[in-house]
């Protein structure tokens, strides 16, 4: 049995949807769920000292920096990433290398940089590769106002993906973001309300995903635990460090 | 009735032109189709009635044609437009690119305007009737912040099939050899007259300003994608044709500092009706309208019908500023890859 320490909501709820290899202690965890913030970075820091192997850092709001720092002391380091979910990345991995990739995305006021970082992920996951940022420019922010960026970004193998996001003008509201892979097999992923609806088309048709019902957290968990059993290898922090590295890039662009 | 003479003979009139005229019949009829050389025009004539020629001279001096479509190549287009101005036909309704230069395009809309000839270009989804739905959502949802469009296009020939049982349309081209210099920039510049072409009005029917281009790419195997930026609100554009592909998608999102816009576009050629546009909300509310059964097709073939009619209002000074838009955005854009050999 596994245990696991956390006082955050979902994960409590995660634990109890896994209570077959999971319970809830009170400190020392095998696996830790933080949030995604720097105090949540800081609880994490204290207990890899007494012996945590695992660490979920919930809905990552970091520098790319503290994470390295993180996963340099040994553990397994699993990012929730709502917005970029394995299950979904994995659903919606193109089939053939893709012509070209779009990527569009509307959030609240002072949310663009979170979902940029998504955004970005999804233009790697989608463009099944690295990228590297060859153009962007941006629009608006000054004195605390909304925003918008556009960027040029390439994989290797040369497919492009241009991406655009925009800030609302209320602070309010979800986000709404949508990923078009342009190739034989058409991809496209919409994800709003916290839930990704991924479509896949061909001339024969088009196929709609089955959405995921299984919860972010109840995800994170299970890698978490698959990663402590040896089942699989994480590497959400190097996925984290170059989408967060990009989304910074575009910010700074004018 | 207003006799027509269509200059071009190729799978655009026999699968897009004839049959939208048809729907126009109480009040235009086709009396003279030519070609330019092909030989097509003897066959899509005698289906309707029409005479044919071949070269436009005989066209052109064909007392029953009134008015004239111009469907040939896109090089030619200007020059034919001036050739029917000089005949002294009374309208023009001619497919875009309207002239492949500003210098053109300003000799054409300066004929059309010197002899009162009315003048009709066929950008197809700035008529579709959801088009103005649209516009006017987002003149209520605030500043346009970003303007995304995608377009995965299977061949033409697969909706030619469903709409003329003419043969041998949509034959395949070949891969370009983007190993010559220029190639992949002239292809980028045809592109963007030729299919960026139809949403680059509606672009600037929601900014204010002259495009500067940000970046753009070669996409494989037809295709290509620009970005840039107009006043204050940000475009990209990523269109390529799949030979293979699924079901045309033709997408534009638009986003305001509240809403944001979502209009799919029915592929070319057929009469499904208009464009389908969804609204979401700040709040969560997504709205899907139903889309009008009339389509673009049909609104500018009625538009031309009713400019010729004296009913319409001609937009030259728009047609004008329309096209050089997107030449604009062309000429940057091939200049962009161009320069970057890509």
């Amino acid at each position: 049995m596994i245990g696991l320490t956390t006082t955050l909501a979902g994960y409590r709820a995660a634990a109890a949807e896994l209570s077959g290899r999971v319970r809830l202690i009170a400190e020392s965890g095998d696996i830790v769920a933080v949030s995604g913030d720097p105090s949540g970075l800081d609880i994490a820091r204290r207990v890899t000292e007494r012996g945590v192997r695992a660490v979920i850092i919930d809905r990552p709001r970091l520098a790319s920096d503290d994470l390295g720092a993180l996963r340099a002391t040994g553990v397994a380091v699993i990012l929730n990433r709502p917005a970029l979910r394995a299950d979904d990345a994995g659903d919606a991995s193109p089939s053939t290398t893709a012509s070209a990739v779009s990527v569009q995305a509307h959030v609240a006021r002072g949310a663009l940089r979170g979902m940029l970082t998504d955004a970005v992920g999804w233009g790697r996951v989608l463009a099944a590769g690295p990228l590297a940022l060859r153009a962007a420019g941006s629009e608006g922010g000054r004195d605390g106002g909304e925003r918008a960026v556009l960027a040029d970004l390439t994989a290797p193998g040369r497919t492009g993906v241009a991406l655009i996001a925009s800030e609302r003008l209320g602070t309010r509201g979800e986000a709404r973001l949508r990923a078009t892979v342009v190739a034989p097999e058409r991809v496209d992923v919409v994800w709003s309300d916290g839930v990704a609806l991924v479509t896949r088309s061909t001339r024969a048709g088009t196929l709609a995903v089955p959405r995921r019902w299984e919860s972010p957290e109840r995800l994170a968990l299970r890698r978490a635990l698959a990663a402590l059993e040896g089942e699989a290898a994480i590497d959400d922090v190097d996925d984290w460090n170059h989408d967060a590295g990009i989304a910074r890039a575009i910010l700074a662009a004018r | 009735m207003i006799g027509v003479g269509i200059i071009g003979a190729g799978p655009g009139v026999a699968a897009l032109h004839l049959p939208t005229a048809a729907r126009e019949s109480d009040r235009l009829r086709v009396v003279h189709i030519s070609d330019g050389g092909s030989g097509h025009a003897v066959d899509l004539a005698a289906r309707v009635g029409a005479r044919h020629s071949t070269g436009i001279e005989d066209l052109l001096a064909d007392p029953a044609v009134d008015a004239v479509v111009i469907a040939s190549p896109p090089h030619l287009h200007a020059q034919h437009a001036l050739a029917a101005i000089a005949a002294g036909k009374r309208g023009l309704l001619c497919e875009k690119p309207l002239a492949l230069d500003r210098a053109d395009v300003d000799a054409v809309i300066d004929a059309a305007t010197e002899s009162a000839t009315t003048l009709v270009v066929g950008t197809n989804h700035l008529f579709d009737p959801t088009w103005g739905r649209t516009k006017h959502h987002a003149a209520a949802a605030g500043r346009v912040r970003t303007i995304s469009i995608t377009a995965s296009l299977p061949p033409n020939g697969r909706y030619h099939d469903v709409v003329s049982d003419l043969a041998g349309t949509g034959a395949p081209r070949s891969a370009p050899d983007l190993s010559v210099p220029g190639v992949a920039a002239g292809i980028v510049r045809q592109l963007a007259l030729g299919l960026l072409i139809h949403d680059l009005p509606l672009v600037r029917d929601l900014t204010a300003g002259d495009p500067e281009v940000l970046f753009a790419r070669f996409v494989t195997p037809i295709g290509c994608a620009v970005g840039f930026r107009v006043g204050s609100v940000l475009v990209q554009a990523t269109v390529a044709l799949q030979p293979d592909g699924a079901d045309a998608l033709w997408r534009m999102a638009v986003t305001t500092s509240t809403d944001q816009f979502e209009v799919e576009f029915p592929p070319s050629f057929v009469h499904g009706g208009s464009a389908v546009v969804r609204v979401f909300t700040e709040g969560g509310v997504e709205t899907a309208y139903p889309p009008s059964p009339v389509d673009g097709y049909v609104q500018e073939w009625q538009a031309f019908a009713d400019a010729l009619a004296g009913d319409g209002d001609g937009d030259v000074d728009g047609i004008r500023s329309d096209a050089h838009f997107a030449i604009a955005v062309a000429d940057a854009a091939a200049e962009l890859v161009g320069g970057a050999g890509s």
